[in-house]
């Protein structure tokens, strides 16, 4: 579904991914791991059209990509959900969850697709929380609206960056728990995390990201029995 | 003249002055909201609208309220060409953008005053010095239709840009257009939306005031420095803040007109800004 090969992206002249290569097939959970400054938030913003490649390609459903604007890339059916607090915060819950349904068919299942985040994220809900500013709710609340706001659109692909980040261990835990609702509801979704344990736990497969080289690949299971994640990750 | 009758000519006066005010400020706050621009030649968008409303009620001999509407509809396809072939070069300037746009003003008032000359024009209007009476009390009809054309404009642009999916893009793309467009909303075309409507409301403010007072090629300055008074005070890039802050400017300044010959009354929204801003530097309002 997504392939991205040998790509090379970098800020100004920084360059931060060196022949990044990778593949995640439709209803997959892959994600790609490594510390901080590894380029894992670069190599998700070089899919989404965010960052232009300064070479490789990136397919989406075979289609080439990455010459393609944000908006084009979302409306191939590619969500982003961006780490920190990126919700619009003089915005209502319900006017920040709208404001991503672009295309006729989302527009169409509207409703639809409100029921079924609400059912995912019922703490979004609760009592006058739709109409209330989305700046004024908590961190967790915060991150919840932005991935449900990423599922607004009806996405063929999710790409969640560092959901974890920030948040209090039983908050991570419900979210994660989440995250494998909305991937056993047929969700394909490329997880960037820092995260090993819970990473692993939840996806198929792995990428390890180095100073913006794959250094490891492979089976979910067997990145947990490495040396070199139980060295650098697991500390053990 | 007794009290009962200047208090209501100064109230009238003072939302008069307020809602033409915050009608100006409008524009150059949405576009700075929505794309750190500073509009230096927004007063002369204004004059230029101005002088549409004059060009059309004159030639095509109709009321220039019934002009108006052309008028907006012509600035507004001002606003869409400029901003493609000027403004969405200037975005990534930085602050030399104030350079871009003090020499855009410069060309629009120079090219009018090459067509125009530079005496002093005034819209004429059928309704001329009539007078409306209350009563004892009375007030120029032309500024009241003003007045309710202002504040009719005024609350009709802020219910769109609260209500409308238009409007909520506008204010996504304000409050953090990499959030936006990371869902997939085009940023180039909410920012042409936006700067559209600025140029046209300050189009209408123009021909509004050109209706009451007279104007010439350059006298936009006078109008920019109120609306950036107004700007400042009410928190650059909040939409109430400037409701607020040009009533706060408008009706000091009909209040202050008793005692103040008119040309020094401009001088009280700078006192109100040196006031307001050593007590709150950031503006009444602003997003910080």
């Amino acid at each position: 579904m997504l392939e991205i090969k040998n790509l090379a992206v970098g800020y100004g002249h920084l360059q931060v991914l060196h022949d990044v290569s990778l593949i995640l097939s439709g209803g997959e959970v892959v994600a790609l791991l490594g510390g901080n400054g590894a380029g894992k938030t670069t190599t998700l913003r070089a899919v989404m059209g965010i960052l232009p490649p300064w070479s490789g390609e990136v397919f989406f459903a075979g289609q080439p990509i990455h010459h393609f604007k944000t908006p084009a890339v979302v409306s191939l059916g590619l969500a982003y959900v961006p780490e920190g607090k990126s919700v619009f915060p003089k915005m209502t819950v319900l006017e920040n969850l709208e404001l991503a349904v672009h295309s006729a068919e989302a527009q169409s299942l509207k409703n639809k697709t409100l029921e079924e985040v609400f059912e995912l994220f019922p703490q979004l809900r609760e009592g006058s929380k739709p109409k209330q500013l989305a700046g004024t709710l908590s961190g967790g609340e915060q991150r919840m609206l932005v991935v449900a706001r990423g599922l607004m659109a009806r996405p063929r692909l999710l790409l969640l960056d560092e959901p974890s980040l920030g948040l209090a261990p039983k908050l991570v835990q419900d979210l994660f728990a989440t995250i494998r609702k909305i991937h056993q509801q047929g969700m394909s979704i490329f997880l960037v995390e820092q995260n090993v344990h819970l990473s692993l736990q939840l996806a198929g497969r792995g990428y390890v990201l180095e100073h913006g080289r794959i250094v490891l690949e492979g089976q979910a299971k067997e990145l947990v029995e490495m040396d070199h994640i139980k060295q650098a990750y697991l500390g053990i | 003249m007794d009290y009962g009758t200047l208090f209501f000519q100064l109230l009238m006066t003072g939302i008069f002055l307020s809602s033409l005010y915050v009608l100006m400020t409008f524009g150059l706050t949405l576009i700075f909201g929505v794309m750190e621009i500073v509009n230096f030649a927004h007063g002369s968008f204004a004059i230029l609208g101005g002088y549409a409303c004059l060009l059309t009620a004159t030639k095509l001999g109709i009321d220039p309220f019934i002009a108006l509407l052309p008028v907006t509809l012509f600035m507004a396809i001002v606003g869409f060409l400029t901003f493609r072939l000027f403004t969405r070069y200037t975005f990534d300037v930085g602050d030399a953008h104030v350079v871009h746009y003090y020499a855009l003003l410069l060309i629009i008032s120079n090219i009018l005053a090459l067509i125009f000359g530079l005496d002093y024009r005034f819209i004429q209007s059928p309704y001329g010095y009539e007078q409306l009476h209350l009563g004892t009390l009375k007030y120029p009809l032309i500024k009241i239709f003003v007045t309710a054309l202002s504040l009719a404009t005024v609350v009709g642009v802020s219910l769109f840009i609260r209500y409308s999916t238009t409007g909520k893009r506008i204010r996504a793309v304000s409050q953090s257009k990499e959030s936006a467009e990371i869902l997939g909303i085009d940023s180039l075309s909410v920012r042409q939306t936006a700067w559209v409507i600025g140029i046209a409301s300050a189009g209408l403010m123009g021909a509004l005031v050109g209706l009451v007072n007279p104007f010439s090629p350059y006298a936009g300055t006078t109008y920019l420095i109120t609306a950036f008074t107004v700007a400042i005070l009410g928190g650059m890039g909040s939409m109430f803040g400037t409701i607020i802050a040009g009533f706060i400017v408008g009706m000091t300044e009909s209040l202050f007109s008793i005692i103040l010959p008119s040309q020094i009354t401009p001088v009280i929204a700078f006192i109100i800004i040196i006031v307001a801003l050593t007590i709150r530097p950031e503006g009444l309002f602003s997003r910080s």
